[in-house]
């Protein structure tokens, strides 16, 4: 190569002035050419990538640690899915430690427990062990995630524009409006199957049970569902699901006699909780009513179509024994003494020792009632002649008034619960109207206890108020684990909120002669908490707001020093072109 | 002597003269009319005469005509500096005919019509190696010594015109001449705007050869600098010489914008050219 390398001869010039111009000429004009030294290339290149840095708004997260730290903790029944080390709880926990445990010296860390309530675990405590103490002792629940409840709190907290870091340890991700949250994914990869409902018909000579059952992965599968009916398993199938479906199974030929049915996937996953769904078949005991009255043929059809019901008629008499009925209905009578077994209805009442009833009325304008007796009774067109004057004791409420007085109220005196009409029937054309039997039918549902009538579904950490019996003594309820909580007495019932776990419960009711059993289901949240991916939740319009202020600011904005840096730089750059060379 | 000059051009040049837009006002009475008023024989002007002018100057024939007093104003006579600047670097050895040769030749006629002309004469010969000059000749006794002084120049190094001028320490007022072929690392503007500072008269002779001017080289060479001996390999095709021939237009078009903007004579001393075409340029 070196001999084949072409020599050029010599030739002097008197200056490679103009050949160099030339040359340089030449090689601008190369579409293709060597990159060039050139300082202000180099100066306008970082300026370029400052200007590029500085619209990006750079800034250091974390540079300082704030004295306020909020820790958001998911404690709701997705975290118990075992796709983590241990679980999701335990794995977020885990993470909540560490977070208190390397705060800064002096700080004041706030923990909300993010279950179907969210709530104070502490409130800026700058005691860590203490915190941590806390943090040891919280349990992952069955109940269904609060998200709402966690913003308002986050917010509330921040009201007195403290600077807080805020954590979001969950597999749930949500947004708060104005607030820099750090989302800490507690999620991983795992998959789960449920028992969405469990629900039951009973027919003259059978139970059908009907179960629906989800596959919240992402591969199909045959799930094997077993019905276990008062304990025993009563039959299996198989179902085939492909992902993301939802089908549905029907148990036929259920004894009548039965009470308790589950529904059960017998296939493993990774949150077991939602395997199983619970339902009750509680025996329905006939109820007996007994209508006091000389004649009235309205009232006693109407009492007649309540379901359940054993109608009994009785002549006013002072002599009659009242006992052994569970509601009471007088009409144009009162005894002396009033039963104690049971609940009351009045029609027309004379003076008594109860409430006041003093003179009489003619009605003309009814006003709308919000009382449960009138519920979707929209028709109040119906004339009344006369009614008794009642004043309403304060053991009760007033039901339907007039403008010129109460003519129906309700209340518990007691431990019975009253229901006082002012008006006979047949001074009325209420009893021709279609709300008659309804009003009635209301009344009869709000006078009969009926164990648990509003609450369709109890899901667990739901709460709810349960009807007893006028002659109860004691009323408990009793959960899965043999637990008792005992919501009577004191008198008013107290509200039943310790519905922890999915099974059956019983509401025991020691009445004096005997204990009444009745049974109900509590299932787990399976709507919003099978689904184990995880989530994010996105309010819609809410992110837009106040998007440019947040409160809790806890970064260094180097926005202003990229563009110190610009204008440097820019002034150097000047000075290499009128100075340089 | 008889190779720069031969008596039929030196004859000839005793008709020229260096023409001056500036007037001296400054050094010994010289043969160049000065704007200021003096005491020569060469009538000038009149004014209204003043208590006190010499009455022997009053205007009487003026005098008769208005019937007010007129004093005469007569021309002052004062000389010039002349400052001659060569460039001596080795890139004015070259060329056919050499440019070193025509250099000489316009120094010696510039030193001529300076002597001649009663003005003062100051030459430096300007390379890297070079810190001699001689000041302050005077009459046509120095053109000898102007002439030996050229003689014995010693073309090499490089040229630093703007650094020599200044240690020259020109006089305010004057003229300067500078030959060269203006290869320089310095800027011209730089050197021009200085002697225009000095309120000087410029001449700037522009010497190049032929080979400079018009490359008629073709095939693979290197190009060696006769001054830093730097080189570069180039194949000159048509199309080099082509983008050469450009270059140099816009060289010489750069010079000649730079020029009118200093109101600088330009003289194209290009050696193809005839030596009296040269120097028309800078005749009266």
């Amino acid at each position: 190569m070196y001999l084949l390398k072409q020599k050029f001869p010599e030739n002097k010039v008197s200056s490679l002035f103009l050949w160099t111009r030339a040359m340089m000429d030449i090689k601008a004009q190369e579409p293709w050419q060597k990159l060039q030294k050139n300082t202000l290339m180099i100066l306008q290149i970082i300026i370029l990538v400052l200007i590029a840095l500085a619209l990006c708004r750079p800034y250091f997260s974390d540079l300082f640690a704030s004295d306020y730290n909020i820790i958001i903790i998911d404690s709701s029944m997705s975290m118990q899915a075992t796709d983590k080390e241990k679980t999701r709880f335990e794995f977020a926990k885990a993470k909540a430690i560490s977070l208190v445990s390397s705060a800064k010296p002096g700080s004041y860390t706030c923990i909300i427990n993010m279950a179907s309530s969210a709530t104070f675990l502490c409130n800026f405590d700058s005691n860590k062990s203490n915190v941590l103490s806390k943090l040891d002792k919280l349990k992952v629940t069955n109940e269904k995630t609060d998200y709402l409840g966690a913003k308002s709190l986050v917010l509330a907290l921040l009201q007195s524009n403290k600077v807080a870091s805020v954590y979001l340890l969950s597999d749930t991700k949500f947004s708060i409006p104005g607030i820099t949250v750090k989302f800490i994914d507690t999620s991983g990869n795992g998959w789960n199957y449920a028992v969405n409902s469990l629900t039951h018909t009973i027919g003259k000579k059978n139970i059908t049970a009907f179960t629906q059952v989800s596959n919240y992965s992402l591969e199909p599968v045959t799930l094997p569902i077993s019905l276990l009916v008062d304990k025993n398993v009563f039959d299996a199938k198989n179902l085939d699901l492909s992902p993301g479906e939802t089908k549905g199974i029907f148990w036929t030929q259920i004894p009548l006699k039965s009470t308790f049915i589950e529904a059960k996937i017998d296939k493993a996953d990774f949150l077991t909780s939602d395997n199983t769904a619970y339902d009750t078949v509680n025996s329905s005991k006939p109820i007996k009513v007994v209508l006091v009255t000389k004649e009235n043929i309205f009232l006693e059809k109407s009492v007649m179509t309540y379901n359940n019901l054993t109608l009994f008629k009785m002549e006013a008499s002072s002599n009659s024994v009242f006992k052994g009925y569970d509601l009471y209905i007088f009409d144009g009578f009162l005894p002396q003494v009033l039963p104690t077994d049971g609940n009351i209805m009045i029609f027309n009442p004379p003076a008594n020792n109860y409430f006041n009833v003093s003179g009489e009325i003619s009605p003309s304008e009814l006003k709308r009632s919000e009382h449960s007796v009138f519920k979707y009774v929209d028709d109040y067109s119906f004339a009344m002649k006369k009614s008794k004057k009642l004043e309403v004791p304060n053991w009760g409420e007033g039901v339907l008034e007039s403008k010129e007085g109460n003519l129906i109220f309700a209340g518990e005196f007691e431990k019975k619960r009253f229901m006082v009409f002012g008006f006979d029937l047949h001074n009325t054309d209420l009893v021709l109207k279609p709300v008659f039997p309804v009003i009635i039918n209301n009344s009869l549902e709000w006078l009969l206890p009926m164990g648990i009538k509003n609450v369709e579904k109890l899901l667990t950490g739901d709460s709810a108020y349960f009807n007893i019996y006028p002659k109860t003594v004691e009323a408990k309820i009793i959960d899965p684990d043999k637990k008792k909580f005992t919501i009577f007495p004191p008198y008013p019932v107290k509200l039943f909120d310790e519905a922890a776990l999915p099974g059956i419960y019983t509401l025991e009711q020691n009445l004096g002669d005997g204990t009444d059993m009745y049974y109900f289901a509590v299932n787990p949240p399976v709507e919003t908490e099978s689904n184990i991916k995880v989530k994010t939740i996105e309010t819609p319009g809410e992110l837009q707001k106040d998007k440019a202020k947040v409160l809790n600011q806890n970064f260094l904005n180097i926005q202003l020093f990229m563009i110190l840096l610009i204008l440097i730089f820019l002034l150097i750059e000047w000075w290499v072109y009128a100075y340089g060379n | 002597m008889g190779e720069l000059f031969d008596n039929e051009f030196i004859q000839k040049l005793q008709n020229l003269k260096i023409y001056t837009r500036n007037s001296a006002d400054t050094g010994f009475s010289g043969a160049r009319k000065s704007r200021s008023k003096g005491s020569s024989v060469e009538f000038s002007d009149f004014r209204q005469y003043f208590d006190g002018d010499d009455f022997r100057r009053i205007d009487w024939n003026a005098y008769g005509r208005f019937d007010k007093l007129f004093v005469k104003l007569f021309m002052e006579e004062r000389e010039s500096n002349i400052y001659l600047f060569l460039d001596a670097s080795t890139s004015m050895d070259f060329g056919t005919p050499n440019k070193n040769y025509i250099s000489r030749r316009l120094g010696a006629a510039f030193s001529y019509m300076t002597l001649a002309g009663y003005d003062s004469l100051n030459i430096a010969a300007i390379n890297s190696s070079n810190s001699d000059s001689i000041k302050g000749l005077r009459g046509m006794n120095s053109f000898v010594r102007a002439l030996n002084y050229l003689k014995t120049i010693q073309y090499t190094g490089k040229c630093n015109l703007l650094s020599s001028i200044k240690i020259m320490n020109p006089k305010k007022k004057g003229i300067s001449i500078i030959i060269s072929d203006l290869f320089i690392d310095e800027e011209l503007s730089e050197i021009l705007g200085y002697l225009k500072y000095l309120n000087h008269e410029v001449y700037l002779c522009h010497c190049l050869s032929p080979e400079e001017i018009k490359p008629s080289i073709g095939g693979n060479f290197r190009l060696v600098d006769s001054e830093t001996q730097k080189y570069f390999d180039v194949t000159c095709t048509s199309s080099i010489l082509k983008v050469y021939e450009k270059t140099y237009q816009g060289f010489i078009t750069n010079i000649e914008d730079l020029c009118i903007k200093y109101a600088v004579n330009y003289i194209d001393a290009n050696t193809s050219r005839k030596f009296e075409e040269i120097l028309k340029k800078a005749v009266k």
